[in-house]
């Protein structure tokens, strides 16, 4: 550490103040559609850091080299490049820039322009995500950045969102990309209580904060994060101010939403006929199990209390009705309200947000509400110096119902008969003896509340040492405050007889301290080199705490203050540690030729001693092939960059000590001991991913046609595997560097403008293909549940029973026997387990069209995903012919086996008995869908009518989110894939792709807005 | 005069940055844990290590837990009905165990990091203070022995069989702690046969029983608070010989522990005082504690999880048939029931039956288990009185007592006159035991020593005769440690 920092100090004085011939340059900047002053545009000097930025009037003024070039950029205009040649005042004309080829894209420690990357990254911009509804901002990224997918795991609001960047390349370690806000890596695991669905503490970002995501996939733009980049790095950028008068936009948002697809259960009529066939077809055999009922509707007196209409039990026609399914999933709604300022001079630039959002979800009990503020502060100090601060403070409150295993989760309400009624006959309250818990009961006594505060920002500093050399240094801070609580009634099931209670809560502090020299020299006109070296030091500690307690006076009572019997109380802690050091050179050649080379030196406290640090190294080479002579200035062929890249990633995302082999308390009815825990792996190291990237950047057209092809190859090797052990030994497992894994794949993007008139159409599509491979497991088979990962196959593969549908002639459920699936059988015990399908995706990907006609502004967005499976598990019970008296779907009620020679999908109903029920083949459903993800339809207000309003700008727009979706999938949801409740992070989330269990649906939202511009 | 300035800046964050670097700055260490190596090291260490091994048994994977109830689920004929959800379960009902069942595996995983942990309390006798070494080396080999009991009852080929060979596979024997330098090929063992593995759980609880009595660990109930003691080692004893058919020895240990708690007058007043406590009985021979932050009661593999159906406790999924109330006399106090919807929990429960409240209202409920944080009854003196009559009257012996007078002694709690000797059969002896310990983990061990069959009561299979020796009454070993370990070889019809 200390040699690092000599290092940096004798680089300092190694590039000593160069000062060459200096003249005053000044001018205006306009656009040259309609000739308007441009504010806020980026004067740079090439091959320097040196540079300004327009004020209010388009103006700028800046000392410069006489021989300097001036690089104009601003976003949505072409870059221009002009040298100065002694002149004193220089006014540039910018044109509007179709592709946005030249746009500025931010890498990790600095940014650069987009044409000149010679990595894979993928950007979205902030119109992309204004007006976002959902609470956390990833949700955006699925169909409009090529190679990510995202499954929001289901409508639960706040929940960790599982994202992959380019497939998996983990097993045991997490598969989550890496966070970075405003240059801070962040906390960004699920910290909630265990026992119900992980959180997701990207939900306390603003949305509307967002300037820029970036997500950096290829090794040579995600190696500068090294250890933690396998996975993909997601960089968000956030608003900054411009020079200019105060500029105040507000946007206030109000929508409702209902449940995007809603399955279908019986209604009575349905039911009582499929009990009475599933009754009639158990009985009376030689299996006859129902000695104590006489008939179907004395088993139905025996299971289920109040099925009977209490005026005329005997009329069956009469009676209840309930549709549970309504009862669970209801119309939310969402206000949203947000309101910044942004603006400043030319030494001082801010950008000052408040945001209000407030959300109520389709599931019933579940809401969300947050209030975020923002500063960022940007201050020139001198031509030398200048500081900032970034800081979002943020509270976010969620109302959370039980995870989704629970009787008590509202999705379970739907395995009610529809025969029984809500509320007791007799008493009119709300009806306890239901066949399960009756969900409204939970609803109406239990809360399980969490409050989180969050602030994350940072102080950094900036020197200009030199025209060619500056030295930044950022302090960043990432506090998370949460607390938990939960009451649970004495007329619910876990909470009788007197009350349950659980308070808890966690702290997490994330500290960082960015420093880093960038040097830029321009040589002789041949070579612009762009030099980057640094250090970084992060630390994180958190802390828990959580109490519960039973036995309370009333439910007016909730607090654990009031409990008379303290259950549980536990406390603990724990931390992480990195310390790093990183180098980039990004070189361009005769203007034709880049060429980047990075590397990263990574320490970690999570590995064995002997192997704390970890190098990785990446290389990347892209040709400007348009700017050679021979194709410069085509109108066909208007840009062309091939680049190739290669790189090492790491990922350490594994528990903090799981190097050691160590014991932890037990109690013994309050006798104290220790408990083994885990073995040693002393040499534990980091899990690499060495990664290829071709691609192509291109441009057609005077580029109206404009896209990218990558192919991409991600090799995974020493996986952080928990290695299966025999348990004989006292442990199941041991963490070691086994194994490899591949990921290959395809993505292209595509992006047109079909019209540039008063008409605009452009139309943006994506598609990515990619291809998991476990290659080596070292003979492991890893299960968890029904999935496995075995050598050969994607990670998490359905290994379990394989349905061989109905049997014509008699209705019975079959399986098949034996692997290879030649000979079947009717018992689930005796067949054999095989691959039955992989909830991997093979190809993913999005389309836009947006159009644009005088103030109207419509955004059309598709989004699909095909090939990957999903296990319904719910169905087990929602579709097994009454083995227990749940109540069954109607497609089961319409496809199931009535008569020999029936071809139907279900088998015979058997009640009791049961006919195929267990897991097998049968719940698993091919999940592709495309779905109408977001529709956009706005009206700007013209100009004259805005400005006698003494306003900069009206948009008022509607907006629909999952309006539509096509899919077979007979489940709520095809997007589902719950997280495990260990965590988002988890071995078991990275296994269990593809979990349906009573798994709510996302909303349909509609929304409606208004933006201001003040 | 710039570059001063320059280097004044730097020099501020230079020194700043310093300030925040520290040559052992990734050297964290966890504060919930210890190192392996540090446990071993002394006195304290040692014994910490030990109670963490009685945590393990007194688990839901254990006597908390599946330990009674597989054996009763297993051996069941359709006296107790299983209607929950768990599918782990419905399958054993049906007698068609899943390889991959959860519930299968925590048994198995949980009984050998309990014996590796007391091989290493074993292995480190040494540095355990002289005056505790007897009762450390008593307690760890008691616990080892009782760990494998349960191994080889369960996933035994096939069940141990009095005066045969018993070469067929039983259970892994590891006898030695597994160290901090990993996992070698030594440990990818093979299954040692039943009758191996009978002779070390002899060897241990023999051995238990000495260095206890020698340590001067008391003998009465409770004596050493739900740790091993002479007496409970002699009990178990008692079983293991039981299943060895090993009648002289299974009277003498029985009988040994009968005299240690006090013969007949120990036992409660009437059958339902035996259950739900929160501290020893004079009839409990060994006990699982619990309190209220250390019970099984609330997982999902606690007993009382299932048997109980009350306000906020139990899930209500074991319903007791009429079939199993045939077994009874008239006047039985083991039959009575409580039939009251305004009870809330089991202490307003004076039957040994109820009709459950709470999550699935309306059933008949046994009162055995239904209380979450109660002691848990392992072994009872009842039990001891049973055994002491079975291996008396099948050998035609009178140890501590002529069968007739335990079996009357049990008829008599129970609120019945006495049988005279011509009444007295073995069957009846065996109809006493059910009444008697019905639903506390015997079944399928006694329908084994009874060599009596098992009728599929539900399922695909319902109606089907399994005799006690079938393989489908075996637990199948958990399919993880088959794919891990090819040195294992899984159980027949799996």
């Amino acid at each position: 550490m200390k040699r690092i920092l000599i290092l940096m100090g004798v680089l300092l004085f190694l590039g000593g103040p160069i000062f060459g011939q200096q003249i005053r340059v000044s001018g205006t900047v306009t656009s040259a559609e309609d000739g308007s002053t441009l504010p806020g545009v980026t004067v740079a000097v090439q091959g320097t850091t040196l540079g300004t930025i327009t004020d209010a009037e388009g103006h700028y003024e800046l000392d410069v080299a006489r021989d300097a070039t001036l690089v104009f950029t601003f976003i949505g205009m072409q870059r221009r490049e002009v040298p100065v040649e002694g002149r004193a005042v220089i006014n540039v004309e910018l044109q509007r820039d179709l592709a946005l080829l030249d746009e500025v894209v931010v890498v990790g420690y600095g940014t650069r322009l987009k044409y000149e990357l010679s990595g894979s990254i993928s950007s979205l911009r902030s119109e992309d995500i204004a007006g976002h509804t959902m609470p956390s901002f990833e949700t955006a990224l699925h169909g409009r950045t090529a190679g990510v997918h995202i499954s929001a795991g289901s409508g639960k609001l706040g929940q960790a969102v599982r994202t992959r960047v380019r497939g998996s390349s983990s097993i045991s370690a997490s598969n989550q990309p890496l966070y970075v806000i405003d240059g801070i890596p962040v906390q960004s695991d699920n910290l909630g209580a265990g026992g119900n669905e992980p959180t997701n503490p990207l939900a306390d970002l603003n949305p509307g904060d967002i300037e820029s995501i970036e997500v950096l996939k290829d090794a040579s733009a995600a190696a500068i994060y090294g250890s933690r980049a396998s996975n993909g790095v997601i960089i968000i950028t956030t608003k900054r101010g411009r020079p200019g008068a105060t500029r105040i936009n507000v946007t206030s948002q109000y929508g409702f939403s209902e449940a995007s697809n809603k399955v279908g259960y019986l209604n009575r009529e349905q039911y009582l006929d499929l009990f009475r066939t599933a009754y009639s077809n158990s009985a009376g055999g030689p299996e006859e199990p129902f000695v104590i009922w006489s008939d179907w509707t004395d088993a139905l007196d025996w299971g289920l209390a109040y099925w009977r209409d209490p005026d005329n039990p005997t009329d069956l026609t009469q009676g209840p009705d309930t549709n549970w399914e309504d009862q669970a999933l209801r119309q939310g709604g969402s206000r949203q309200f947000d309101i910044n300022a942004s603006g400043g001079s030319e030494e001082t630039q801010y950008y000052v947000a408040l945001s209000y959002t407030d959300q109520e979800a389709v599931i019933v009990g579940n809401s969300f509400d947050r209030v975020s503020g923002r500063i960022n502060l940007d201050q020139k100090v001198s031509d030398v110096l200048s500081f900032g601060m970034n800081m979002n403070l943020s509270r976010s409150r969620n109302f959370r119902v039980a995870n989704d295993r629970a009787f008590a989760t509202p999705l379970q309400m739907i395995a009610l008969p529809s025969v029984q009624p809500t509320h007791d006959p007799h008493t009119g309250e709300l009806n306890r003896r239901t066949v399960y818990e009756n969900g409204l009961v939970v609803r109406e006594y239990n809360n399980f509340d969490t409050e989180i505060f969050r602030n994350f920002g940072n102080l950094f500093a900036s020197l200009q040492i030199t025209p060619n050399l500056t030295f930044r240094s950022e302090a960043g801070i990432d506090i998370l405050r949460q607390h938990e609580w939960e009451y649970q009634g004495r007329l619910t099931n876990d909470g009788g007889p007197a009350g349950f209670g659980f308070d808890r809560n966690v702290s997490s502090r994330v500290y960082s301290l960015e420093n880093y020299f960038t040097y830029q020299q321009e040589f002789a006109e041949v070579l612009e080199l762009d030099f980057l070296l640094g250090t970084s030091l992060q630390y994180a500690d958190l802390d828990f705490s959580s109490a519960t307690g039973r036995g309370f006076p009333s439910d007016e009572f909730r607090r654990l203050a009031s409990a008379a019997e303290i259950t549980s109380a536990s406390a603990s802690a724990t931390g992480y540690r990195y310390n790093s050091f990183f180098t980039r050179a990004n070189m361009k050649l005769l203007d034709s030729y880049l060429f980047t080379l990075s590397a990263r030196a990574d320490g970690s406290s999570r590995f064995g001693a002997d192997n704390r640090y970890g190098f990785f190294p990446s290389a990347s080479a892209a040709w400007l092939v348009t700017e050679e002579d021979f194709l410069s200035d085509n109108y066909y062929i208007s840009f062309l960059k091939p680049r190739v890249s290669w790189g090492l990633t790491g990922n350490s995302e594994i528990d903090n000590f799981a190097a050691r082999g160590l014991y932890t308390g037990s109690n013994y009815a309050g006798l104290w001991g220790v408990v083994s825990g885990s073995l040693p792996s002393e040499d534990l190291r980091w899990e690499s991913t060495t990664q290829v990237n071709a691609g192509i950047d291109f441009g057609f057209f005077n580029d109206r046609v404009t896209g990218e092809i990558d192919y991409y190859i991600k090799k995974t090797e020493d996986l952080l595997l928990n290695v299966q052990v025999p348990a004989t030994s006292g442990y199941t497992t041991v963490y070691q560097n086994v194994g490899n894994m591949e990921n290959k794949g395809w993505e292209f993007v595509l992006n047109t403008v079909n019209f540039d008139r008063a008409f605009r159409w452009n139309t943006s599509f994506n598609i990515a293909f990619n291809q998991n491979k476990v290659t080596d497991l070292d003979g492991q088979i890893i299960s968890s549940g029904i999935w496995r990962v075995m050598e050969g196959q994607p990670i998490g593969v359905f290994y379990t029973k394989e349905y061989a549908g109905v049997d014509p002639a008699n209705g019975n459920a079959l399986f098949y026997l034996n692997e290879e699936g030649d000979e079947t059988t009717t018992s689930l015990a005796a067949a054999a387990n095989r691959i039955v399908g992989d909830p991997n995706p093979d190809f993913w990907g999005g389309f836009t069209n947006t159009f644009r006609y005088g103030g109207f502004d419509l955004s059309v967005m598709f989004q699909f995903v095909y090939g990957h499976d999903i296990y319904n598990h719910g169905r087990q019970w929602q579709a097994d012919g009454f083995s227990w008296f749940d109540n069954q779907t109607v497609d089961f009620y319409e496809d199931h086996w009535r008569q020999p020679g029936d071809d139907t999908y279900y088998p015979q109903p058997r009640f009791f008995l049961g006919n195929g029920y267990g897991v097998s083949s049968m719940l698993i459903f091919d999940a592709s869908y495309i779905r109408l993800k977001d529709l956009t339809l706005g009206y700007t207000l013209p100009d004259e009518l805005v400005s006698r309003a003494n306003l900069q700008n009206v948009r008022i727009f509607l907006r629909g989110y999952n309006l539509l979706t096509f899919t077979d999938y007979p489940g709520w949801d095809p997007e589902t894939s719950a997280p495990d409740q260990a965590g988002i992070g988890t071995q078991a989330s990275n296994i269990r792709q593809g979990w349906d269990f009573y798994t709510a649906p996302q909303p349909r939202t509609f929304t409606f807005g208004i933006n201001l511009g003040i | 005069m710039k570059t001063n300035k320059i280097i004044t800046y730097i020099s501020v964050l230079l020194l700043a940055a310093v300030v925040f670097s520290c040559e052992d700055f990734l050297d964290i260490n966890p504060q919930q844990a210890v190192d392996a190596e540090q446990v071993y090291n002394d006195h304290n260490g040692v014994t910490n290590a030990l109670n963490g091994a009685y945590s393990i048994v007194a688990g839901g994977n254990f006597y908390a837990g599946t330990s009674i109830f597989h054996s009763d689920l297993v051996a069941n004929s359709g006296e107790m009905n299983w209607i929950g959800t768990f599918i782990q379960y419905r399958q054993m009902d049906w007698k068609a165990m899943d390889t991959n069942d959860g519930f299968i595996a925590g048994k198995w995983n949980q009984a050998y990091r309990a014996i590796d942990i007391v091989n290493n309390v074993l292995d480190n006798l040494d540095v355990v203070q002289e005056a505790h070494r007897a009762r450390v080396e008593g307690e760890a080999k008691f616990l080892r022995g009782i760990m494998y009991l349960e191994l080889v009852r369960f996933f035994a080929a096939s069940p141990y069989v009095g005066g045969a060979a018993n070469n067929q596979d039983g259970v892994p024997l590891v006898l030695s702690p597994t160290p901090t330098s990993g996992i070698t090929d030594a440990h990818y063992v093979s299954r040692a046969s039943v009758s191996a593995v009978y002779d070390q759980i002899l060897t241990d609880l023999g051995s238990a029983k000495t260095l206890l009595t020698a340590a001067g660990i008391g003998t009465g109930a409770g004596s050493n608070g739900g740790r091993a003691t002479p007496t409970t080692a002699a009990a178990f004893l008692a079983r293991v010989y039981m299943d060895m058919e090993n009648w002289p020895n299974a009277a003498a240990e029985a009988n040994e522990v009968i005299n240690n708690l006090g013969g007949y007058g120990a036992l409660n007043d009437t059958p339902r005082e035996a259950f739900n406590n929160d501290e020893y009985t004079s009839e409990d021979v060994f006990m699982i504690n619990q309190n209220v932050t250390s019970n099984a009661g609330q997982a999902n593999a606690g007993i009382g999880t299932f048997f109980a159906s009350l306000e906020g406790y139990g899930r209500g999924d074991v319903h007791i048939s009429t079939s199993h109330f045939e077994h009874f006399e008239e006047g039985d106090l083991r039959t009575t029931l409580t039939d009251d919807p305004s009870i809330i929990d089991i202490s307003n429960v004076p039957g040994m039956y109820y009709i459950g409240i709470g999550t699935d209202p309306g059933n008949v409920m046994s009162s055995k288990w239904g209380k979450f944080d109660a002691n848990i009854n392992v072994i009872r003196l009842a039990e001891m009185i049973l055994t002491r009559a079975e291996a008396n009257f099948r050998n035609g012996t009178a140890a501590g007592a002529p069968p007739i007078a335990d079996i009357n002694a049990i008829r008599n709690r129970a609120g019945l006159g006495p049988l005279t000797p011509a009444n007295l059969d073995l069957q009846e002896i065996r109809d006493e035991r059910y009444r008697e310990l019905c639903f506390e983990g015997h079944q399928l061990h006694d329908v084994r020593r009874f060599r009596e069959n098992v009728t599929v009561p539900s399922g695909a299979d319902a109606g089907t005769v399994l005799p006690w020796n079938h393989p489908r009454l075996v637990l199948p070993i958990p399919q993880r440690e088959i794919d891990v370990n090819s040195n294992l070889t899984q159980n027949p019809g799996y």
